[in-house]
């Protein structure tokens, strides 16, 4: 590469991130790979045969501790089948509940805020997703604060979703906190086109909403920025089908999925994934790069063994088949890649 | 020939050394040329990975096995420097309702037949995680530090796992401080299975290498001498696979206290 200030780390195809073994596991087909249990009684009475109330009684005669020891007959089971391959066991799991995460977006359109709701295949809301939801939300209204004008009018995009009285309120009140003002309610479903009304919205039932569905088909095309001011700690993950800016770190365990770039003004040590519909030409950068591990479209790469000896702004992109880790300052003077 | 074994570590209190013991263990049995697996069934909140010095490798989950987004053997982390160990880790995203017990016994179930031990780290709690955990064990280990919470949750698990029908219990007593119990300043361990009554698996002394391998990413039964700590694993893990091994003395060494006296007056 150009001049010679990009460092290669390690990378590999999506399920192999560097260096990462992945051999195939042995099929142990001999009795004799694994030694033979040796026939030890710790005590005349199998210990975990005998009952707990008969084993406490033994215990508050004896004076010693009592140790146990395994021995052959525990495991009381003739099933003497040889290790398999764990890449031929085949888990017949149903995929139709488990659907790619959505998350709820905000945009602006025409001075409005349009707050979607995820869609999903079951209409109304585990418990737990309505909790993440609310967290998700939380976290958007906080973090981009400084750009949501007060007393902006928020129309809410339910789509399909049952929402009741209780949970329409807690979304206003999320909303309020950030001075926005939730006006209107678009719904398919004559429940929840009921609650809104009842809570004083005004509400529109019925609209087909095609603009407002993001389905499969609707396009390529990547949304608008997604742009935060926050600390994305462990356990939170981002998706956004356009690019990431965050103003702040990416703690170790957080992760950010960006259809696009992503780009992190503060320290990322987390998962950063761009790309992620598999556009191989996006990038993410970082002022201090030291990442869990870094995904461009389908590569995948740890960061280098030996942290630099001290950080400077970096960018990450593939080149030759996998990703490399430029300074940010020479980037823009690499020459541009052939493929 | 015994079947494959299928052993969940579980405490109920938090803190106490499940997630130090599993690794240690499943790193240890590895060692002793066994093909082992590990599950971090700590959805949310898992640790194992990073105990193991395994997260930055760590592409898909459970979670996505069971999407059907990967096979089961691509979500399998394998340690490098033990290939015998293998660990399969948990979504850091999602909360521990994203996953079934039914899916679990099918997970586990499916490891079992590729590996001879599948240890599966229980989180913290009687909920739905430790439910999730405990669902397709046919062992468990119980983990607790003596002391009277820990002693108390530990109880309340035998409990529960009594009633799932796992019946095969052993106890490990964690973090014991010989010189303290000296003092009848901490339960003994006699004290701790008067109350637990279940065949002791073994006792490990308190040792501040735990944090020190904890903090790296090298289990401590990978270091070159092992402490104290180290040897009473390596004798669990002895135990474990059927072998008849005493109790390590843990008595306080009294004469460093004398010398310390002694060091006082010179």
């Amino acid at each position: 590469m150009g001049n010679g200030n990009d460092q290669p780390i390690n990378s590999n195809s999506s399920d192999n991130p560097g260096d990462i073994e992945r051999d195939r596991v042995e099929a142990n087909t001999s009795a004799s790979a694994s030694p033979p249990r040796k026939s030890v009684k710790a005590s005349p009475k199998n210990a975990s045969k005998s009952s707990r109330a008969a084993l406490s009684a033994r215990l508050k005669r004896s004076k010693d501790v009592e140790l146990f020891v395994f021995d052959e007959t525990d495991q009381g089971d003739e099933n003497t089948s040889p290790l398999v391959d764990v890449s031929t066991i085949d888990l017949d799991v149903d995929t139709a509940d488990s659907q790619p995460k959505q998350q709820i977006t905000l945009k602006s359109e025409q001075g409005r805020l349009l707050l979607l709701l995820p869609s999903s295949s079951t209409t109304s809301f585990a418990p737990s997703e309505w909790e993440e939801l609310c967290q998700q939300l939380t976290l958007r209204l906080n973090s981009g604060d400084r750009f949501l004008q007060p007393n902006t009018t928020v129309h809410l995009i339910a789509r399909d979703r049952l929402l009741d009285g209780r949970q329409l309120q807690e979304i206003d009140e999320l909303l309020s906190a950030a001075q926005l003002h939730m006006k209107r309610v678009y719904t398919q479903r004559r429940q929840t086109a009921v609650a809104a009304v009842t809570a004083g919205y005004s509400v529109e039932q019925n609209t087909k909403l095609d603009h407002f569905n993001q389905s499969p088909d609707a396009g390529e095309a990547l949304d608008a920025p997604l742009y935060l001011q926050a600390t994305v700690r462990s356990g939170t993950e981002i998706r956004h089908p356009g690019s990431i800016v965050v103003l702040g770190d990416l703690n170790p365990g957080g992760s950010l999925v960006a259809a696009g770039d992503i780009f992190v003004w503060g320290r990322l040590r987390g998962v950063a994934h761009a790309g992620s519909e598999g556009n191989a030409d996006c990038r993410i950068m970082a002022l201090q790069m030291e990442p869990t591990q870094l995904r461009i479209a389908d590569k995948v790469a740890r960061a280098p063994e030996k942290p630099p000896a001290h950080y400077q702004p970096e960018v990450a992109y593939i080149s030759q088949g996998s990703i490399r880790i430029a300074i940010a300052a020479d980037f823009a003077q690499l020459p541009v890649d052939t493929p | 020939m015994a079947m494959n074994r299928i052993i969940v570590v579980t405490s109920g209190k938090g803190g106490v050394g499940k997630t130090t013991c599993t690794a240690n263990l499943g790193m240890a049995l590895a060692k002793a040329g066994k093909r082992v697996v590990v599950i971090d069934a700590d959805f949310g909140l898992r640790n194992l990975d990073l105990l193991l010095g395994l997260e930055n490798r760590i592409v898909y989950t459970a979670l996505d096995v069971l999407a059907g987004e990967c096979r089961l053997d691509q979500a399998l982390v394998k340690d490098k420097r033990q290939p015998n160990l293998a660990l399969l880790p948990a979504a850091q995203n999602r909360s521990k309702e994203s996953i079934t017990p039914e899916q679990m016994k099918k997970l586990v179930r499916a490891l079992s037949k590729a590996y001879n031990f599948v240890l599966i780290d229980s989180p913290a709690g009687i909920e739905m995680g430790f439910r999730n955990a405990i669902s397709a064990a046919r062992e468990a280990i119980i983990v607790t530090t003596p002391e009277i919470s820990a002693v108390r949750d530990a109880d309340r698990v035998i409990g529960l796992l009594e009633a799932n029908d796992v019946k095969a219990m052993r106890l490990i007593i964690n973090r014991l401080k010989p010189a303290m119990v000296e003092a009848e300043q901490m339960m003994s361990v006699k004290d701790v299975q008067d109350i637990l009554a279940v065949p002791l698996l073994g006792v490990i002394p308190d040792d501040e290498q735990v944090v020190v391998s904890t903090n790296n990413g090298e289990p401590l039964i990978l270091g070159k001498e092992l402490t104290k700590a180290g040897i009473a694993i390596s004798n669990i893990t002895r135990r474990l696979q059927g072998e008849k091994v005493p109790l390590m003395d843990l008595s306080a060494p009294k004469e460093s206290f004398f010398k310390k006296l002694r060091q006082l007056f010179t």
